[in-house]
This record gives C-alpha cells, structure tokens and sequence, in this order.
C-alpha cells in the first residue's frame, strides 16, 4: 500500500498533466483517505458535472432509469422513446435473470423503441407514441403495464408523454408510466434513479386501485434495491426466507408490478443499493411508516453481520433463524475461504464502480485476505463515501468520477493485482498486464451476492489472478526500452 | 422552501434529509425540543441551519416538512 505521502504525491503527479483550471476542478474530486476524520466526511466532493474533455465513464439519466430502475421489472413494457440507438445499446447488457416466458409474461430482454427519424423530431412524436403504445399491447396482450422511458430528442423537442401516457392509460386499462429521463438530465445516471423513483411513487404506489385484500403478514419484507445481475437477488432471497421472513416483493431484478404495489404492505424495507433506491424507500418511511435498512450480502462476515442486524428487528424466532443460517452455511463459506485464502492473500484490489460495489464488496475482499488498496464512485454522492470511509484503511486512494488518465497513472503507480471496474476500462487494463474483473455484471459470471455467491466470488478472483497467461506477457513497465 | 424528511439512524440520532440536494446530515440540535413546542431552527451537522414553524408537539418520526433556508 502506498503511504499516505505516497498517494498524495501521486495525485499532485496526475493533477501536474491538466491546464490550472480543469487541475483546481479534479483535486477536489481526489483524496487520500484519513480513517482520522470521520467525522466530517472525506471531504471529497461528488455528484457534480464531469469535466468537459476528461475521459468519464458515467451513463446518462435515462440509462439509470431505464437500465437500473425500471428495466428488470420484468412483466411490464419499457419503451425506449426517441431514436434506437440508446435502446439497443443499453438493451439486456446487465443480464438481470428473470423466470418467466420472454414475449409472453416477461420482457425484460427484448427491446422496444419508437424509433425516431427526423420527421418525428421535426413534426413531434407523440402521435407515433400512442401508436406504439396500442402496438405493443396489443402484440403482448399479458404485459401488465408499460414505461414510457424519455431518451434526449424527446425532451428537447417538448413532446407532452405525460398527456399521451394518461389517455392510453385510461383506453389500455392498465398503468402507463411517463418518466422523464432524458439523458442529458443531472449529471450522471444518479439522476435517473431519483427520477424513476419518482414515478414509482406517483404512478404506482399512489395510484388508486383497488385494495388486493392481501393481509400483511409479520415477517413480510422487500430487496429493494438488488437487479438479480447474474441471480444476485435469488442467491439473497434464499437466505432471507431460510431465517424465516418472507419476501414479497423484489425490486426490481425478477420482480413485477404486483410486487411494487404491494410494497407499502411490508413490515421493513431491505436496501442494498443505497443510491439507486433511497429516494423510494425514505417515500415508503414517511408515508407508510415502514422502516429500511441497509445490508450487505458480498463475503461471509458481512452476510452474517447483515442477517443479524436485520433480525434484530425482528422477534426471537427470526434471530434464532439468523443464526441457524449462519450456522448452517458458515463451515461452506470457511471451507471456500481455506480453499481460496491462500491463493489471494496480500493480493491488492483497485476498483472503480458504481453505485453501491466500491464499497460493499470490500468486505468480501477482506474475508479472502485481499486489501483494497483504492476505491471509487462513477456516480456516488458525498453521502457514499462517508458511507465507503468506515469500510477503508488509512491512506486508500479516493476517486469519484476518475477519468480515464487518471485511473491509468494510479494504477501504473500503485500496479495492484486486481482491478474491478467496467468494460470500458477492462481491456485496456488487461494490455497493461494486469489482472481485470468486470464488476458491473460479474463478467458473464454471478451470482456475487450470498453465501452461494461468495463461492462464485472467490472462485472468479482465484481465476484472474492466478491465470498463468499473465506469466506469458510483459507489461509496459518490464520492457526494456519502457518510456 | 425546501422540504426535508426526518428520521432516525441507527445510532437514534436525527437525520435531516434534503431530496433536492441529496444531502443527509444529522441533525446537532432543534431550538425548542419540549413535547409542547417543536422545532425553531435546525443545527446541521455540515453547519446549515434550517427554520422550521415550531410545532404544537413532537412530530411522529419519520416525516416530511418545508422548511426554510437560514
Ligand atoms: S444521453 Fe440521451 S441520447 Fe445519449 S444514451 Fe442517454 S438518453 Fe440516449
């Protein structure tokens, strides 16, 4: 690990390379940590505009909305409003697994789009909205209910979705739901959580239906906040109804309209990503009184801290659940970590993520004798890394929304041996010789959440560090005439 | 006026939550904290201070409120 001397140097060096101004804007986003202050924060500033000209790698609001929020809700409808291309691009790449018959009661991996052309934007695309509209409904008669997900072209042009959204509504008998998203809202997909959050609110949980009848039961609860990436939320479900609760609502990886409805029903929210679902959560708190928490469900001592502070909420018979499922899964958990520990300790791991991972998987690192020796938030805001500071050591390295130069130089500097970031950053990592997972959706591999996961987990680190083709190239800085 | 929502950590400390800025900062001390007069001016802990119309009684936590900027 880099001393704290060290990493502040190091960010002096990689702020030398910008022009004065853009140098002033990047060094507030760039810190050494100081297990010291806790109190007042990181003191890193985030959650504000990417500077023009830097390398970021964020998506846009409607990529949060639809992507993360709305997207896995697998039995209804999410149109991508505006021309294809944002559809297509951001179409299933997250791989939230869903059950159910694709183009008959699920859609999550199939891709609807209006298709703008130019005489859309000219003319406007609201008649072809509600055309689509019918279209969709009447070809996949079982969807329960459409999102109509705004791409940029449609907010610049003006066009009213909500007034379309309404009428259809009313004509479809079934939830239309307008979410304004267009990308070039806020300043990262960030934006489009809380906007998507919103609309659940308006649109689904505040609709006026029918009361179901349903009765809550006393150990009802909700994921909030899990997209089943390669089965993360079944792998975490599993756990949750073993000690006794039931889950009966899961948003929004594998879950359906029924379940969002039937939330405000629930005796405590479950949250795992924090940042793409707080805003609903605190909405459920203040209007239906239901209480939320956050857990962690990555590496073995985090699950069992997490189940028993869930089960604190509960009574005595869903405590002693708690710890019959810890009992029961920590010796597979052990014999995962005596198989893989030797393998990785003392490895250093760097990541660069998302939402809630920069974070929540460090646990599982720490479990398998890894150290994170950096961390960073694509979209984080400031509440994430105070949040992310009690996880770390002294002198990590910080970063919110790094560029691609910057993330390059640390990593010639601090060369860990593990780097978990996206696929935009994955090959060019690999080139420099070191070993790269694709944290976002596990690199085709998962589930990570849960004890099983935790198996898959430890296996896929094993794998990329320990690959022997690694042994079979030179990196950068080993070549002779290396600049 | 911007609306916050109230609620408790887990440590039972008040939390003050801004949607507009996404801030969440516990709250230091509420003016007047008597269970027939509620609220006066908020001390954050990031240093803002927030007004609020004092309350007949405690408010039932979690819940939201416009309040204003001081
Ligand atoms: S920024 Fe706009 S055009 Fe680009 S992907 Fe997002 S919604 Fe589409």
């Amino acid at each position: 690990m880099l001393t704290r001397d060290e990493a502040e140097k190091l960010i002096q060096e990689v702020l030398a390379a910008y022009p004065p101004e853009a140098a002033e804007d990047r060094a507030k986003h760039l810190a050494v940590l100081d297990g010291e202050a806790l109190e007042g924060g990181c003191g890193i500033t985030a959650n504000r505009k990417s500077l023009p000209g830097v390398m970021t790698i964020r998506g846009c609001a409607y990529a949060g909305s639809k992507g993360v929020v709305w997207g896995p809700i697998k039995d209804m409808i999410h149109i991508s409003h505006g021309p294809v291309g944002c559809g297509q691009y951001s179409r299933a790449g997250r791989r939230n697994y869903y059950v159910g018959t694709t183009g008959i009661n699920a859609f999550g991996t199939m891709n609807f789009t209006s298709d703008f052309q130019e005489k859309d934007i000219v003319f406007g695309g609201d008649k072809k909205l509600a055309k689509l509209l019918e279209e969709a409904n009447a070809l996949f008669p079982l969807n329960k209910g459409i999102s109509v997900q705004s791409e940029c072209p449609v907010g610049l042009i003006g066009d009213d979705i909500e007034a379309v959204a309404k009428k259809k509504s009313v004509d479809l008998n079934k939830p239309i739901v307008p979410v304004r998203c267009e990308g070039f809202r806020g300043v990262s997909q960030s934006l489009g959580h809380h906007i998507a959050n919103d609309t659940i609110r308006d649109y689904i949980l505040d609709r006026p239906k029918a009361d179901d009848g349903i009765q809550a039961g006393p150990y009802d609860v909700a994921i909030i906040g899990d997209y089943n990436i390669g089965g993360d939320a079944w792998s975490s479900r599993i756990l949750l109804e073993e000690m006794g609760l039931q889950v009966v609502a899961q948003w929004s990886g594998d879950g359906t309209l029924a379940e969002l409805e039937r939330t405000p029903k629930v005796r405590l929210n479950l949250v795992h990503c924090y940042r793409s679902m707080n805003y609903i959560s605190r909405h459920m708190e203040t209007k239906y009184g239901i209480p939320w928490l956050e857990y962690n469900f990555f590496g073995p001592s985090r699950i069992a801290d997490s189940l028993r502070r869930i089960a604190a909420r509960f009574d005595d018979r869903i405590k002693a659940g708690a710890e019959a499922v810890i009992a029961k899964y920590q010796p597979m958990a052990d014999a995962i970590t005596n198989r893989f520990r030797p393998r990785l300790e003392g490895k250093r791991v760097m990541l660069y993520v998302g939402g809630l991972r920069p974070r929540h998987v460090i646990g599982a690192y720490e479990d398998l004798g890894m150290e994170v020796v950096g961390t960073g938030y694509e979209f984080g805001h400031n509440d994430d890394y105070d949040r992310t500071q009690v996880d770390l050591k002294n002198t990590t390295l910080i970063y919110d929304d790094a560029s691609g130069y910057e993330l390059e130089r640390f990593v010639e500097r601090v060369r860990p041996d593990l780097i978990g970031s996206g696929i935009k950053e994955k090959y060019v990592f690999q080139k420099m010789g070191i070993p790269f997972r694709q944290m976002h959706s596990w690199d085709y591999s998962g589930p990570y959440h849960g004890y099983d996961g935790y198996a898959i987990f430890a296996r896929d680190m094993d794998m990329t560090i320990n690959n022997p083709c690694w042994k079979m190239m030179t990196p950068p800085w080993r070549q002779p005439n290396a600049a | 006026m911007p609306e916050i929502m109230l609620r408790h950590n887990e440590r039972g400390e008040l939390l003050c939550y801004v949607p507009k800025k996404d801030l969440e900062a516990v709250v230091r001390t509420v003016e007047f904290d008597q269970d027939d007069r509620w609220g006066g001016t908020l001390s954050l802990a990031n240093g803002e201070k927030l007004y609020l119309e004092p309350l007949t009684q405690r408010p039932l936590i979690p819940v939201t409120f416009r309040v204003r900027k001081l």
